[in-house]
């Protein structure tokens, strides 16, 4: 049986439009400075999860969906029974048979087969046993590398002003690496291309026997083998759309090598560009996937059937949705009942541009732009790392600077090894800021944002606890992934005490009681930060709590400290410590600033859940530290601006994390970053494998994967648990695209809590609530 | 750290507990030995291995260097399949660098020489992708070449001077079998054997292309196995300082890999390759040293690079605070700066050297002034390039590290000389007409380089000048045609020797 592997369902009409279309599947991804989750899918969302996953696979290789082992594996462990398999094949409208027929291992109906287009340097190797496809994507990736990044090399980027394939097409001419390996006459095919990305790509499309529907999948198979690169450059495009310029004219040298390769060796025909492809189950693995986060739900349901009993609180305190948060959440509340914990974006609300000694960034989700611009007053100091690195790189003087600083680099060595010495690090928590600059006016409207959209409104405890999370790790180069991904991959700390300095301010109270939103007098907002490394959480700038709130403090802070302790005592053996030590402070202190430590936390392996909803819904529970939790009270939601804000923002920000965390465990070669030991870093901007190659994306393997090799993140997609009644979600999805398309698509799945009862609701993609 | 916590690790077992113990305790025993070699200074042997001053250092380094990647390879490879078994072969690597250091007995020195190599390539290979196997490939045949080199040394030693013991080979300049030409062409040897080992050109291409090995591994190799080379033709100083064939084959060689090892890093994006073109090109200038027989300061060289590079190597993961732009400065003026900053460099070299070690009647001690006085040169430049927050830092910044480098280079020049001299003797003061060329090629290249460096970005902006960095880029294609060489040699399917 054969199939396309694509039916055009609507031909775009031009190559130009083919190629935005290409262009746009590519998700971005950021810097390691602001090292931000991305859902590596994020391009391909506007396509059930099914469609996109065969795509994924035609074009880049791509594994979406774990292998039939995993889920064999799992139901063996319990995670799931057939019941729940039989449930999902009926959801999903196909014979449950086969599917437990494949689970058990047991060979069904033969594979079925589709047809992919391949590069031409691959129909050539298929045909010739060569290795072409590598030696020409090496050519393209070591050119990439060089030139991309802003980190440049000491020659400079050559060529690269005149655009990225203008600038590779004049590199190319001059390359001698490919004719020396075998290739004679490849510059000379280059050199007949325009010069023009749009003409070059036109021109490379018409010299290959491919049919204009075939071109999207064509092309698209190019970007495998430079796909972080392609992503790199989608970064610089993002958001816009429209504006893939430079990510086109990577399609165009990716063409123009590919074409000219085939010309040198003759030409290629049409039918050795395809190539057919088993399926690989995916019908089944798709069940499955459902079948196993069923059995995930059906683990935590019972949290929902507990009363809702609000006493008063004493204390508030206001965490960010991170999962990392829940954990200490419901140890702080054990504490005492009159503790009540919210959930919100860790930004709060802030959307912050900081400008500090070493450089400026976004404090706030990459969906937002910064509107509260502050500075660090400090002057920047002298720049140490960078002196060191123009001094290596001196002629002559980098033979001195070794033979003269060579012992003090033996001590810095022993010193090192010791833990004695760290990186240089801005100590967020205490560095000054002044929102003098700020207008009265933006202080209140943010202050009145921040109270509205958390659901603090106007009846807060004497004590609001403002609480950032930040991570620690040393020698790490994906250091910002363990911080706050709210506040753009930063700690929160900042966020966290500009939130508390504004609604403390006199001025920005009476503003604020002027607009309908008069805040109890002795109210006093006060920061924190959990750090998530060692599950501490220390009060800032303590010198400004008033001497009146300081014994409630003290009390708060004996509860934090317990909490802190049950905390770590949860987390401990997660990471292979044995909980037979009383307090493991201590240790996960030094394994955070070990530079040899490849797992300093857990990050936020292990989501499964997003749940917006009212604390006294989840209170008790113990989720686990799988689960976001936003604070959502649709009683005070009438017309579902609040939800709307939820959906379209904090829950998408859970997506790209859960979906990032997905497909770097799923497929690590793809979405992953690679080990650890391999990792060879461009400046700031990402690392390479060893010696070369593409530019990684995603999730380092040490993030994802357990000392003894086993996945110890669990690939389940977000569930997403809205409180709330069906048609007011429904409403309020009518008018959200994105996230609609997350929910219609496949890649999260929805369920109604039912604010009156314990029912819980689930959206069926294509057919609806049940 | 302690030990009973290591265990806690998870896949850590007796054996691991043993090596541990083994080569973080060769940390304190080297120390003694340094430390004892430091209030007295002669050498003592015993069972063919030596403890002088210079084994004694470099031994320390060895030990030190060893232990620090023992206990990050540790953590770092936690969940790494192999972990126990990469563990094992690091200790024996570091075992066998330790003996070659010491080694005065040719026979146990050629048993070492050949054990780092199988241990590194046993390292090199941890991670069995294709992109590992095949540098590693050009290494153990490049390793064979440098065994067969360092063989016919030490055969010829055996047959003319009867003995393989290094002192008494040392003690006698002439071979007692009365054949004139055995001391030059063991020297000889002794350096083509030492080029293979310290990735000299067209020896290197293996050295970029080892990324593929752990990060552990990367520190190790840069910082300790790679300068087997040197460490060799350190044993032979007194020998090669009287054969001018050798010696000149060793600044030759040396220039040629200081100018590709810099071109090509230069041309490079990813740190831990820059770092790897930085250390052929900082072998290279080890190996101008002793061209140029200063051995002291080579083996201050070596030092100074194996403490450097191992934390560089070891840091590599960490993202770096943003370089701060530099401030404009014109190439013409960057070029100016840098010779005036030479001059004035030069100028107090001389007049500062209080031990007269360094300039002296010899062609190669001034070779090696005039490139300490461009290293200093090449600061001002850097400093004026700066972002100035006190308008007075190039006033105060300039004339300090001038003065500064001056003065502590001086220093440390004098007293590697003066604290080696009792095993490296007096450096010889050459002076005949091949001294002079010896001495002239280094410094020249390393001028044009100095020369070359403020105008990179010029340069690179013209066709030619592009077509330059694009080879620079690939190593200038050494590496690939060693691998088409290799492959024809050794295919890929032959599974042999690893």
């Amino acid at each position: 049986m054969h199939k396309t592997m694509m039916p055009p369902a609507v031909a775009p009409a031009t190559l130009q439009q083919q190629v935005a279309a290409v262009c746009r599947r590519v998700a971005p991804v950021w810097d390691l400075d602001n090292f931000v989750a991305v859902n590596p899918f994020l391009g391909m969302a506007d396509q059930p999860l099914a469609l996109a996953a065969r795509q994924l696979r035609c074009g880049i290789d791509a594994a979406v969906l774990p292998a039939l082992a995993y889920f064999r594996e799992r139901w063996h462990a319990g995670a799931f029974n057939l019941a729940d398999v039989a449930r999902a094949a009926q959801r999903a409208g196909v014979d449950a048979e086969p599917v437990l027929a494949r689970l058990r291992g047991q060979q069904g109906r033969p594979p079925t087969t589709i047809w992919r287009i391949t590069s031409a340097a691959e129909a050539l190797d298929r045909r010739d046993g060569t290795a072409w496809q590598s030696l020409v994507l090496r050519q393209a990736n070591t050119w990439c590398a060089a030139s991309l990044p802003p980190d440049a090399p000491v020659w400079g980027r050559p060529g690269v002003a005149q655009g990225v394939y203008a600038g590779w097409h004049a590199a190319a001419l001059l390359d001698r690496s490919l004719e020396l390996q075998g290739l004679a006459g490849w510059r000379a095919a280059v050199a007949a291309f325009p010069a023009t990305p749009d003409a070059a790509i036109a021109a490379g499309l018409a010299a290959l026997p491919l049919a204009p529907a075939d071109r999207p999948d064509y092309l698209y198979r190019l970007l495998a083998g430079v796909y972080g690169w392609a992503a790199w450059l989608r970064r610089t495009s993002w958001p816009d759309m429209a504006a893939d310029g430079p990510l086109r004219e990577l399609l165009a040298l990716r063409v123009v090598g590919d074409v000219a390769l085939a010309q040198v060796c003759g030409g290629v025909l049409a039918h050795q560009l395809r190539e057919p492809l088993d399926d690989a189950d995916l019908d089944a693995r798709l069940v499955l996937q459902d079948a196993l986060e069923d059995g995930f739900i059906a683990g935590m349901r019972d949290p929902f059937t507990r009363p809702a009993t609000t006493p008063l609180p004493t204390v508030q305190a206001l965490f960010c949705i991170d999962v990392r948060s829940e954990v200490m959440r419901r140890h702080l509340e054990a504490c005492s009942p009159t503790i009540e914990t919210r959930g919100f974006a860790g930004f709060f609300g802030v959307a912050l541009g900081w400008h500090g000694t070493t450089g400026t960034s976004a404090r706030c989700p990459v969906l937002l732009d910064p509107t509260v611009t502050l500075a660090d007053p400090a002057r920047p100091g002298l720049p140490l790392a960078a002196i060191a690195k123009r001094l290596t790189t001196a002629p002559a003087t980098a033979y001195t600077f070794v033979e003269s600083l060579g012992i003090g680099y033996a001590l810095n060595l022993v010193a090192d090894a010791l833990g004695i010495t760290h990186e240089p690090s801005v100590d967020e928590t205490s560095v000054p800021f002044s929102l003098v600059g700020l207008p009265l006016e933006q202080r209140i409207t943010t202050a009145a944002a921040i109270l509205r959209n958390t659901g603090l409104g106007t009846q807060t405890s004497r004590i609001v606890l403002l609480v950032g999370h930040g991570g620690r790790s040393e020698n790490n180069a994906h250091r910002a992934g363990l911080e706050c991904g709210a506040c753009g991959g930063h700690g929160g700390a900042l966020n966290a005490r500009v939130a508390a300095a504004l609604l403390n301010q006199p001025a920005v109270r009476a503003g604020l009681a002027a607009a309908d939103l008069p805040l109890p007098a002795d109210t006093c907002f006060v920061a924190a930060l959990h750090q998530t490394s060692d599950d501490t959480i220390r009060v800032l700038d303590r010198q400004q709590i008033p001497a009146t709130h300081h014994t409630e403090l003290a009390r708060i802070e004996r509860w934090l400290h317990s909490a802190s302790a049950a905390a770590r005592a949860e987390r401990a053996p997660t990471l292979g410590l044995a909980p037979t030590v009383a307090d493991w402070l201590p240790t996960l202190r030094r394994r955070a600033r070990d530079w040899s430590e490849p797992r300093p936390e857990w990050g936020l392996a292990r989501n499964a859940a997003f749940i917006a909803a009212r604390r006294c819904r989840t209170r008790g529970a113990d989720l686990g530290g799988r689960a976001f939790l936003h604070e959502y009270d649709h009683r005070q939601d009438a017309d579902g601006a609040v939800l709307g804000l939820i959906v379209s923002a904090p829950l998408i920000v859970a997506s790209w994390i859960n979906l990032q965390y997905f497909a770097s465990t799923v497929d690590p070669e793809r979405f992953g970053a690679g080990t650890k030991p391999l990792h060879n870093r461009i400046g700031a901007t990402g690392v390479l494998q060893g010696n070369g190659g593409d530019l990684r994306i995603g999730l380092a393997q040490q993030s994802v994967v357990a000392p003894d090799g086993t996945w110890y993140h669990e690939p389940l997609r977000l569930q997403v648990i809205i409180e709330a009644p069906t048609s007011h979600i429904d409403a309020v999805l009518a008018c959200h695209e994105a996230p609609r398309q997350l929910v219609h698509h496949g890649w999260v799945r929805l369920f109604a809590l039912d604010p009156a009862h314990d029912q819980l609701y689930r959206f069926v993609p294509g057919s609806g609530w049940e | 750290m302690a030990i009973g916590e290591w265990r806690s690790a998870r896949r850590a077992g007796v054996f691991e507990d043993g090596a541990a113990i083994a080569v973080v305790g060769l940390v304190p025993l080297a120390l003694a030995g340094w430390i004892w070699q430091w209030i007295d200074a002669r050498p003592w042997s015993s069972l063919g291995l030596t403890l002088d001053r210079v084994s004694a250092s470099i031994g320390l380094l060895i030990a030190l260097v060893g232990a620090v990647v023992y206990r990050f390879a540790w953590r770092y490879l936690d969940g790494e399949p192999h972990q126990r078994s990469f563990l094992r072969w690091m200790v024996g690597t570091v075992l066998a660098a330790y003996l070659l250091v010491h080694a005065s007995n040719l026979i146990v020195l050629f048993v070492a020489w050949s054990a780092t190599s199988l241990g590194l390539h046993r390292l090199l290979t941890f991670y069995r992708h294709p992109a590992a196997l095949m540098p590693a490939r050009k290494k153990f045949l490049i390793s064979r070449i440098g065994d067969g080199l360092l063989l016919g040394a030490i055969g010829l030693i055996a047959a003319h001077w009867g003995t393989i013991d290094l002192e008494r080979v040392l003690a006698q300049p002439q071979a007692p079998s009365g054949w004139a030409p055995a001391p030059g062409i063991v020297a000889v040897l002794l350096v083509a054997a030492a080029l293979t080992k310290s990735a000299q050109v067209p020896f290197h291409t293996w050295l970029p292309e080892t990324l593929e090995a752990p990060t552990p591994v990367s520190a190790l190799m840069h910082a300790g196995l790679i300068n087997g080379g040197g460490v060799l033709l350190l044993h032979f100083a007194p020998l090669l300082n009287r054969e001018p064939a050798a010696l000149i084959v060793l600044t030759l060689v040396g220039s040629l890999t200081t100018a590709v090892g810099v071109l090509a890093m230069w041309a490079q994006p990813a740190d831990k390759r820059i770092l790897a073109w930085s250390t052929v090109s900082q072998m290279g200038f080890m190996m101008v040293q002793l061209g140029l027989a200063m051995a002291p300061a080579a083996l201050l060289h070596l030092l100074g690079h194996g403490a450097y590079k191992a934390r560089a190597f070891l840091r590599a993961s960490g993202v770096p605070p943003r370089l701060a732009p530099a401030r404009p400065l014109a190439p013409w003026r960057a070029l100016l700066l840098a010779l005036a900053g030479s001059l004035a460099s030069g100028w107090l070299l001389a007049r500062g050297d209080a031990f007269g070690t360094l300039v002296g009647s010899s062609p190669g001690k001034l070779a090696l002034t005039a490139i300490i006085a461009l290293s200093l040169g090449q600061l001002w430049p850097i400093i004026m390039q700066l972002p100035r927050r006190n308008p007075m830092l190039p006033l105060i910044g300039i004339p300090l590290v001038t003065i500064g480098g001056a003065w502590m280079t001086t220093a440390l020049y004098a007293g590697a000389a003066a604290f080696f001299a009792p095993v490296l003797g007096a450096v010889p003061n050459h002076d005949a007409p091949w001294a002079w060329f010896n001495a002239a090629v280094p410094l020249v290249v390393t001028a044009l380089l100095v020369v070359l460096h403020p105008f990179l970005g010029v340069i690179a902006a013209h066709p030619r000048g592009h077509a330059l960095v694009v080879h620079a880029r690939y190593g200038f294609y050494l590496g690939i045609i060693a691998d088409r060489l290799v492959a024809r040699i050794w295919p890929a399917n032959r599974r042999g020797g690893e």
